[in-house]
């Protein structure tokens, strides 16, 4: 399946509204284009995005630790 | 990317001899029959398909697919090999995917060796490929063989698609083997596209083991207490490695009970056909023991065929043909006789004549009675013994006697003998009933061993079919099923047992974990930074985010595999008086997919019979097919020698009915739809299906193969009829 | 010379037959042993040589042997079995007609001892002769026909091959 369907599956799952509370109207408007507000969903974005490029695993690390969480090296 | 089949053609291919011009069919999207008869090069031409795709063809003989190297000789068409010294023989598919046109052609060159076993020598296969851009006309050969091999292995028929896609009668079992559970999933996750998610799985174990270690270097920089803090870490590196060790050894379990459980559905299996088994094999033994007895039979028969030539009983065969013979001897025999005693008369009339008394003498009774009382009846006077009256009556009486003989001829004994030795053959005319006869009995015999020998091939089919094998070292025998099966039940028990005991110590032992990261927690202190206690937080559950993704895909796939497949299930069986039962797939303890057959009680229903576990994988095939992730047609060709000899009419229909909804297009061999009665060769139920073609209700194309009535075996050729190109 | 004389004068023969008939009497005869080899085979030779005597009788030409090349010979008539078939073999010699024996069976009443063993010789010559024929018949059967004899009906058709073609 193509990232945006892979996307739009994950974020199905009952954690982002039952843990972080987003409302599922948000979350289905989710997209690559625009940062969400939510780290995690911007984590889960960074994770499909990378992987489908085939980016090393420690690189996908570092850009969601510098990007995301702006925890440098 | 779709891929359609554009024609398929045969030079000197078994039984398609000639060039490929002589041998071609044209397919288009939809259904494409090719109707004959066993024989007839139905199989044959699957093999023109299996050697395209997969260089092999299926050995009929072994029961087993070989490669053509190794099968040429087979596969040349002998009419080619007792023409020509030197034989081209290959196969030629044309197909075509979006933008290009393919023409795929194989071959190899047998060239006659008188000095070789074999009689030929046999070339290295050749492969040439040629493409032709739909757009521009231009086409260019191709050389290089990975790309050869890209437009064989994934344009006309991708790998991974290819147990689905080519469809053989004798070996579809191979096919969607429904006791190795991991292959029926691993072949769910490749059309679910779930390598992507495992992948991630993946990254997320990487990305949660670096956030770990960063707020582990972090929280130990904070730390207070670098002794309880080193202590605790110690603990957790401890804890970790435990885990790590149950995991591997869940995995060995799950592996073992895998392994286990699919040793205990074969048997299962095996079981439940031991008693066809056991009928089917005492069945062969008495057939056997019958077609011995008729042999012999036969050959005694044959071999006192020339032994009836002397035989005196009834009458030696070497008298056919000599009716009259005996008689005319006789004949010529009774003139001799006559003409000896003419002879003898003539050489002396007196003694005939003095031989014969005057008339009204007293007969020989009367002289008789004379000498006994002494007295002459004439005169009325005695006499006395020997007195010359007593001598003169008994010279009347005994001159009487003496009646002239021909026991002169020298030879009559001689010609006597032979008649009375050849007398029995005076009536010769039954030996040409008893030749009938013997021949009308050898013929009874042999039509009696042929019935007897079909009767074992059909026998040793059905014997086969139950999982029956004739060479008893090969396979377990009958009595040892039961312990394999108990030693299989108990090792299911025995991983079951392991693998809950080891899952439940990973849960106690992340509990652990949990424990100790709140321990390090603590020792870190709140100098520890919050973002990294957020990013070790986030990337866990998006680990547990991604997982659930994938279980919840996983069953979605499932669900729909199962709903799909009892559509199709319930289709192909329709009309069908035995309930087949429902499919159910179910997720493993050991990530596998079990597939199970339950009655409407809900019970498991085993051992059905062939044609139903046959359905049962069609159907688990097209739904596979069907439920690919995202919906749509099956965009390569399907290609099946069909395998439905043991199914009813209503099978087939369901069949023809069903297929075409799910791939796009299929060229299915058959022969069910072969009548050799009718002018066309084609059944009631083809005529149909030919009418729907026709008119345009149904895509496709119809072939009817046919070899000619009276031939000679090594010249046979199979000859192409098209009903609708 | 009586009946018993002249029987046991006949039964002291050994008709003969050409040698280059030899490998085809030695394919089709076992010479007393069964079974084995290629070809369907009769028993004794003397087997051969009566069915070979029929065949030429029912075509009807008695090609006489004497001058026409090395001879080869068997056992003597009286050990021929069965003896019944030696009898009817006699028989339809004495049956043909005089000029076909060169005598009649009243002339030999009135055969001196010599004459009666010459009669004796002709009539041996005339079992030679249809044999011969007979030999000749098969032989050129087993040149161009030789896939005929691995069948075990191979002899019976051969008679009813030239019985039937003569009822025609």
């Amino acid at each position: 399946m193509t990232t945006t369907e892979l996307l739009k599956e994950v974020l199905k799952d009952k954690i982002f509204q039952e843990k972080y509370g987003i409302p599922q109207e948000e979350l289905e408007s989710i997209s690559f284009d625009a940062d969400s507000g939510y780290p995690v969903v911007e984590a889960i974005k960074t994770i499909i995005k990378l992987k489908d490029s085939s980016t090393p695993d420690v690189n996908v690390y570092k850009n969601i630790k510098q990007n995301i969480f702006n925890i440098s090296e | 990317m779709a891929s359609v089949i554009k024609s398929i053609a045969f030079k000197n291919f078994y039984n398609f001899y000639g060039d490929f011009e002589n041998n071609t069919f044209t397919f288009s999207e939809g259904l494409n029959i090719i109707n004959a008869d066993n024989g007839m090069g139905k199989s044959k031409m699957y093999n023109g398909f299996l050697w395209i795709i997969k260089d092999m063809v299926y050995d009929s003989d072994l029961r087993e697919p070989d490669g053509v190297v190794h099968s040429a000789i087979k596969i040349a068409s002998e009419k080619a090999k007792n023409t020509d010294e030197v034989v081209d023989f290959g196969v030629r598919l044309v197909f075509e995917d979006d933008r290009k046109e393919y023409t795929i052609t194989k071959s190899i060159k047998l060239t006659k060796d008188y000095a070789s076993e074999i009689g030929w020598k046999v070339s290295l296969p050749r492969t040439d490929v040629l493409e032709l851009d739909l757009l521009t006309h231009n086409s260019a050969i191709v050389y290089d063989l990975a790309r050869q091999e890209e437009i064989i292995k994934v344009r006309l028929l991708s790998a991974t698609m290819q147990p689905y896609s080519l469809l053989q009668g004798e070996a579809i079992d191979n096919i969607v083997d429904l006791t190795d559970s991991s292959n029926l999933a691993s072949t769910v996750e490749a059309l679910t596209d779930l390598s992507e998610l495992k992948i991630i799985e993946k990254t997320c174990k990487t990305l949660y083991s670096g956030a770990d270690k960063d707020l582990s270097t972090k929280q130990k920089a904070c730390a207070q207490n670098k002794k309880g803090f080193d202590d605790a870490q110690a603990e957790k590196a401890n804890i970790l490695k435990q885990i790590k060790g149950s995991e591997e050894s869940i995995e060995l379990y799950k592996k073992e009970l895998q392994q286990a459980t699919e040793e205990a559905d074969k048997y299962k299996g095996i079981l439940a056909n031991t008693e066809k088994r056991v009928e089917y094999r005492e069945k062969l033994i008495a057939l056997r023991t019958q077609l011995g007895k008729k042999e012999k039979e036969l050959e005694s028969l044959l071999s006192s065929i020339n032994d009836n030539l002397f035989a005196k009983n009834p009458l030696p065969w070497l008298l056919y043909g000599t009716e009259g013979y005996v008689d005319a001897f006789i004949e010529k025999r009774g003139k001799y006789t006559e003409a000896m005693l003419a002879k003898k008369v003539l050489a002396n009339p007196e003694a005939l004549l003095a031989s014969i008394l005057p008339e009204g003498s007293p007969d020989d009774a009367s002289l008789s009675k004379m000498l006994d009382e002494c007295r002459c009846f004439v005169c009325n006077r005695p006499f006395t013994k020997d007195d010359e009256h007593y001598k003169h009556v008994e010279m009347l009486r005994n001159r009487s006697l003496k009646k002239p003989t021909t026991d002169d001829a020298k030879f009559k004994a001689f010609f006597g003998d032979i008649q009375k030795a050849v007398s029995p053959y005076m009536t010769v005319d039954t030996i040409f009933a008893s030749i009938a006869n013997s021949i009308k009995t050898q013929k009874a015999i042999e039509n009696e061993i042929k019935t007897i020998h079909e009767q074992i091939n059909t026998t040793l089919t059905e014997f086969k079919n139950y999982g029956g094998s004739e060479n008893e070292d090969s396979g377990i025998s009958d009595e040892n099923i039961l312990s394999a099966y108990d030693k299989a039940l108990n090792a299911i028990n025995l991983n079951q047992g392991y693998l809950t005991s080891a899952t439940n110590q990973v849960i106690k032992l992340k509990e652990d974990l949990k424990a100790c990261d709140k321990k390090l927690s603590e020792y870190g202190g709140a100098a520890v930074p919050q973002s990294y206690r957020d990013l070790k937080e986030i990337i866990e559950d998006a680990q547990i985010a991604f997982d659930r993704t994938k279980q919840r895909i996983y069953d979605e796939v499932i669900a729909t595999l199962e709903k799909k497949s009892n559509e199709f299930y319930q289709k192909l069986t329709a009309g069908n008086n035995v309930d087949g039962g429902k499919l159910s797939f179910s997720k493993t303890s050991y990530d596998s997919i079990q597939l199970k057959v339950y009655n409407e009680a809900g019970g498991e229903l085993t051992g059905a019979s062939e044609g139903f576990q046959r359905m049962k994988k069609i159907a688990v095939l097209m739904a596979i097919i069907s439920s690919k992730f995202g919906g749509g047609k099956f965009e390569y060709p399907f290609i099946a020698d069909a395998p439905f000899s043991a199914f009813g009419k209503n099978f087939i229909n369901n069949f023809f009915d069903t297929v075409p909804t799910v791939f796009k297009q299929c060229i299915i061999m058959i022969k069910d739809l072969y009548d050799v009665n009718s002018p066309q060769r084609i059944s009631e139920d083809g005529q149909e299906i030919l009418e729907k073609m026709k008119n345009g209700e149904l895509p496709g194309t119809f072939y009817v193969l046919t070899v000619p009535e009276v031939g000679d075996p090594v010249n046979m050729i199979t000859n192409i009829h098209s009903y609708k190109k | 010379m009586n009946s018993q004389e002249f029987r046991q004068e006949i039964d002291i023969k050994r008709p003969r037959y050409l040698a280059k008939y030899y490998p085809l009497m030695e394919t089709i005869s076992n010479k007393g042993t069964t079974g084995g080899g290629d070809y369907i085979k009769f028993g004794p030779f003397f087997q051969t040589y009566m069915y070979a005597f029929m065949i030429g009788y029912h075509l009807g030409e008695c090609n006489q042997i004497a001058g026409s090349g090395e001879t080869k010979d068997f056992a003597p008539l009286n050990h021929w079995k069965p003896s019944e078939m030696v009898d009817y073999i006699l028989m339809l010699i004495f049956s043909e007609s005089e000029d076909k024996l060169g005598f009649s069976w009243e002339e030999l009443e009135s055969m001196n001892d010599d004459e009666c063993k010459a009669a004796v010789s002709t009539i041996v010559r005339r079992i030679e002769g249809y044999a011969n024929t007979g030999l000749n018949y098969i032989q050129d059967k087993f040149n161009n026909e030789k896939d005929e004899f691995r069948s075990p009906q191979v002899f019976i058709n051969f008679l009813r091959d030239v019985v039937d073609d003569k009822v025609q």
